[in-house]
């Protein structure tokens, strides 16, 4: 026997479901643009024994599988996308307009050139000390940008961390509210917004998540398993600079933790990683900057100009002078061979022509300063690990072949100082005086002719001498090699980048497949909830009706 | 597979974003008209682009270094054509007074035109180039190549090149590794100092000689004894003209050739063959009928200088000195220097019937020993450390002689009514001092030398110009290849660009249309 209050009951309760079916579609249809969320579904069920229809729960419509890969592939494409704009940035250092290293570097070449025809040109003196300068200034440049891009990666991820300190902390806040709510009601919402900032905390560092019994989720670093959320607690992550190389370390707690994916690896591992490109472009131009010194040196100090000097001091300082030059802490230590000098009076005339023997491993600068000192018309000394030569009152100083390197090693009679990209500029006697620009060799007999170019010439042919990359490379094709180099990895970087975000809008595709508001299908749903709304409203009428006639019977 | 809203949009977001990407590069590289805007663009390309500039910045230097190369040469080659010129007109001056018409003063004008000539010489010779270093000066640009000295009067007297080298070379870059020569060495073009044919001096010496003064026409051959002032033996003494052809004079009257066959028979002559003034004027004058020049011996004077003298406690005997082949015995042994120089002139003079010297006191404890006839002075001393010794040192010899030795010759001057020149041909040149015919004579035939000299320079100013335009014409080539090459590797095919350009953008055209039909869409429209 079943009481006709009961079938009232049940138009009620399907009412009731109904009504929240279309509020659940409406939900759905108010949030079809929110990012993040995810569509929601009533869950209608039969209430035995026909007791009519209920909503058993209202459920996220996720795919866990889904939910992990695309965590990871957020992770990997902002890992790719990232490193895609720091290479950018890294090739617009090298962009091709023109006036780059190479564009200094022939100037260099045409200066000496021109200056190899008229080396009394005090004009062309001028100019060419003008290009040097302007090579040196543009070493410096490059190194300085990529010095500020180091700097700047550093900061950048400085403001990273803090990000996901912030994001961290907002999970763990979430899943205290979640647990609290202990499923009543189900806390869809809440979970949507911490999976946003899961998913914005993949993009900055890779992380893999496990979720809990009790509906809060654990958050762990992809790749090393340190745990960074776990239920209401948060860890934080810390970041400093390497005093000694200069490297990103992250720490969580005393544990080094190393970014898998997302921005924070991009920066750690395009900035210092030493095959990375950052890295490597650095290594190369410090390659390119040495060897332009030492090449450009060696000639020049071979040379002498119009003008000879009275006295000359080392620039670059020994460590010891009774140490072996070669282990002397010189940038650019001497070889074997010989170093001439020759001391000429007023006139020109030859007083003295010396030719100082060096042995690799064996002589030591005060050898040197012994040989030299040992000749009348010289004075040599040793202050503070420099070497310091004067010529007799009224005589001067020129230099002659230096098969040893000796001059140039000791900061004596150069065109550059420095011994990388960072620390290159023209050396301040030659700047002072374009006329110390040695052009000029000695004669077989000592003697200097001005309108001698055949130092500048020598100095013209490095362009076509192979001095990089063990003799197998000009200056001018290593820089090509190094632009090459930073090209291959913008094109690669590029495609990865492609590749990655190719991969992210497939599984973002695949997850709102699943996940998405199509709102088409909520439309339909609508209209269906408002029949099944009006069929149950029908059915209550009938009943209602019914029951008027069973009361009917009764009066 | 269930689409929804979000992914459409999401989607299209994505394609009109790729399109609107390939649109703005190929937009960006439309605008710049380069095909290669960053590195990755194409990254081998990117380095051969700076391969390539490299050789095309070299290639370029090279061009200019040919071109001025080729303007030094040019000015080289133009400097010689003056220099020949000049030479050819010095000639042309010297032919004229080499004539006997010529008075005086015609010839001092010529004179005049040959010392600008010379100053015209000097002046192209020190040449400078527009940066100021010497086209001659080889390496030494700081320095005139040559320097001339130049007399009370201002007159150039000698030219001498720089000291410190005129002759290296300078050269400039022309191809990999190749380096061409931009000038042309000093010494090639006006030739060494040491040579007869020395640019400078034959002007020199051609000024001179139509410079001289007319006072007859005269010329006086120097005769070198046989040993100098110190009692060493003399470079090229005269050894007479006893060979046939020694001495060629061509007179108004004719040429002949003069030879002194018969020492034995020259009267005065103490020494055989006889190498003297008087014999020699002799021999010439046996031809004068021939030649028409007339010699005239002129006196040997041998001079004693102050210090020389030993004029103490020597006593002469036969044997210790003797003077043309005549014994003085003197006794000098007064301990007055003075006095004995006195005593030993008059003993000379004593014997002067004999032996043709007289002697005379010079200043201080000199004296001369003249021969005024023109014959020789000899001398002949005792062997050893003995008075003889002595007695040579009175003549101030180190090294007295022990056999008989010409100390003095006299000269022999020729005169003739008109020009004439003597020309000598023995190898060792005893003979010395030209008159002025001969001078322009031999001027005349150095000229010539001085001429020929000029070619040299000339012809590989003119093969070197002729390389360095081949040089030039394959720089120029490459120059067009490379340009090529980095067109290629570098700019864009415009039309082609264009063309790509319009497809994206029908491309980003049809996906905006479909999308948007495509979002427009919604079942909103069909419910009621």
């Amino acid at each position: 026997v079943t009481s006709i209050l009961r079938s009232l009951d049940i138009g009620g309760r399907a009412l009731l479901a109904h009504q929240q079916v279309l509020n659940t579609v409406g939900h759905n249809l108010a949030n079809a643009a929110t990012p993040g969320y995810t569509r929601q579904r009533a869950e209608l069920t039969p209430l035995p024994p026909q007791r009519g229809v209920e909503v058993a729960e209202i459920i996220r419509v996720r795919d866990v599988f889904l939910d992990a890969a695309l965590l990871e592939e957020t992770g990997r494409a902002s890992l790719a996308g990232t490193r895609h704009g720091l290479v950018q940035r890294l090739e617009a250092l090298f962009a091709d307009e023109g006036v780059g290293l190479d564009a200094s570097l022939a100037g260099v070449f045409q200066a000496v050139q021109d200056l190899s025809i008229h080396p009394t040109d005090p004009a062309l003196r001028l100019v060419t000390v003008q290009e040097a300068e302007q090579l040196a200034a543009a070493f410096r440049q490059v190194a300085g940008r990529l010095d500020r891009m180091s700097a700047d990666l550093a900061a950048d991820a400085g403001a990273r961390v803090d990000v996901v300190n912030r994001l961290l902390g907002q999970i763990a806040e979430l899943n205290e509210r979640i647990v609290a709510l202990r499923g009543q009601p189900v806390p869809n919402d809440l979970m949507d917004q911490r999976d946003a900032r899961v998913s914005e905390l993949a993009g900055q560092l890779g992380v893999v998540v496990s979720v809990r019994d009790n509906g809060s989720i654990g958050v762990t670093a992809a790749g090393s398993g340190i745990m960074l959320v776990e239920g209401a607690r948060a860890a934080t992550l810390a970041m400093s600079v390497d005093p000694g190389t200069g490297r990103l370390a992250f720490q969580v707690g005393d544990a080094p933790l190393t970014p898998a994916t997302g921005a924070l690896a991009a920066i750690a591992g395009t900035r210092d990683d030493p095959a990375g490109p950052l890295q490597q472009a650095i290594a190369d131009l410090d390659a390119l900057a040495r060897g332009v010194v030492e090449e450009f040196n060696r000639v020049h100090a071979s040379g002498t100009g119009l003008v000879e000097p009275a006295a000359v001091t080392a620039l670059d300082a020994v460590t010891s002078a009774a140490a072996p030059l070669t282990a002397a802490g010189l940038d650019f230590p001497p070889g074997t061979g010989t170093a001439r000098i020759v001391v000429h009076d007023a006139g020109g005339a030859v007083l003295s022509d010396l030719s100082i023997p060096v042995t690799a491993g064996v002589t030591t600068l005060e050898d040197v300063r012994a040989a030299l000192d040992g000749d009348p018309n010289l004075t040599a000394a040793i202050s503070g690990g420099r070497l310091a030569i004067t010529a007799a009152p009224g005589a001067s100083l020129a230099f002659g072949a230096d098969s040893a390197g000796l001059f140039a090693g000791l900061g004596i009679n150069r065109l550059f100082t420095g011994s990388d990209a960072r620390s290159m500029a023209v050396d301040p006697d030659v700047a002072a005086n374009p006329a110390r620009l040695a052009t000029a060799r000695l004669d077989a007999d000592g003697l200097v002719h001005p309108g001698d170019g055949s130092n500048a010439l020598a100095l013209a042919g490095l362009r076509t001498a192979k001095v990089l990359s063990g003799g197998t490379e000009t200056l001018a094709g290593f820089y090509a090699g190094l632009v090459a180099r930073v090209g291959t990895a913008g094109r690669q970087a590029s495609q990865a980048s492609e590749q990655a975000a190719t991969a992210l809008a497939l599984t973002q595709s695949f997850h709102a497949q699943v996940s998405g508001v199509s709102t088409d299908e909520e439309l339909i749903a609508l209209t269906q909830a408002q029949h099944a709304y009006a069929a149950a409203a029908r059915f209550v009428t009938t009943i209602d009706e019914v029951i008027q006639t069973l009361l009917a019977m009764a009066s | 597979m269930r689409v929804t809203n979000l992914s459409i949009g999401a989607q299209v977001l994505r394609e009109l974003q790729r399109g609107l990407g390939a649109m703005a590069r190929r937009q960006d590289q439309l605008a710049s008209g380069r095909r290669l805007l960053t590195p990755s663009d194409d990254p081998a390309a990117s380095a051969r682009v700076i391969v390539t500039r490299d050789r095309r910045a070299a290639v370029e230097q090279w061009a200019r270094n040919i071109a001025e190369a080729r303007d030094r040469l040019g000015s080289a080659d133009q400097t010689i054509q003056s220099l020949a010129d000049a030479v050819t007109r010095a000639r042309e001056l010297a032919v004229q007074g080499n004539n006997a018409t010529l008075d005086g003063v015609a010839r001092a004008a010529l004179a005049r035109e040959i010392d600008q000539i010379l100053e015209g010489a000097v002046a192209l010779a020190n040449e400078q180039r527009p940066r100021g270093d010497f086209l001659f000066g080889g390496q030494e640009s700081t320095r005139p190549p040559y320097v001339a000295a130049r007399d009370a009067a201002g007159r150039i007297t000698a030219v001498t090149p720089n000291p410190r080298g005129i002759d290296a070379e300078r050269t400039a870059e022309v191809d990999d590794d190749l380096l061409v020569s931009t000038g042309v060495a000093g010494t090639e073009v006006f030739g060494a100092p040491a040579d007869t044919s020395y640019a400078f001096a034959v002007l020199i010496r051609l000024r001179d000689s139509l410079d001289a003064d007319e006072a007859g026409v005269v010329q006086t051959l120097g005769l070198t004894a046989d040993v100098d002032g110190t009692g060493a033996a003399a470079a090229g003494a005269y050894l007479g003209v006893d060979a046939a052809g020694d001495l060629e004079i061509a007179g108004p009257a004719g040429t002949a050739f003069v030879r002194l066959t018969i020492p034995a028979d020259d009267p005065v002559s103490t020494t055989a063959p006889a190498t003297s003034a008087i014999a020699t004027a002799a021999a010439i004058n046996d031809a004068t009928a021939i030649t028409g020049v007339t010699a005239v011996a002129t006196p040997a004077v041998f001079t004693v200088p102050s210090a020389a003298g030993l004029f103490d406690d020597i006593a002469l005997a036969a044997g210790d000195l003797v003077l043309n082949g005549v014994d003085v015995v003197v006794n000098l042994t007064t301990g007055n220097a003075a006095a004995n120089r006195d005593t030993f002139v008059a003993a000379v003079n004593a014997l002067s019937g004999q032996t043709g010297v007289i002697a005379a006191a010079g200043a201080g404890l000199g004296m001369t020993l003249t021969a005024s006839d023109g014959r020789n002075i000899a001398v002949q001393t005792a062997a050893g450390s003995g008075p003889g010794s002595v007695a040579g040192e009175i003549l101030g010899f180190a090294a007295p002689p022990t056999s008989a030795t010409v100390v003095a010759r006299g000269s022999v001057r020729l005169s003739a009514g008109e020009l004439f020149t003597t020309t000598e041909f023995n190898a060792t040149g005893q003979v010395s001092g030209e008159g002025r015919a001969g001078g322009i004579g031999g001027a005349l035939a150095d000229l010539a030398d001085v001429q020929d000299r000029l070619l040299e320079p000339q012809a590989l100013v003119g093969a070197r110009l002729s390389w360095l335009d081949l040089l030039e014409e394959r720089g120029a080539a490459e120059s067009v290849d490379l340009a090529a090459t980095l067109s290629r590797l570098e700019d864009l095919d415009v039309p082609r660009a264009v063309q790509e350009f319009e497809q994206t953008k029908l491309a980003y055209e049809a996906a905006l249309a479909s999308s948007a039909s495509l979002l427009r869409l919604s079942l909103l429209d069909f419910l009621r």
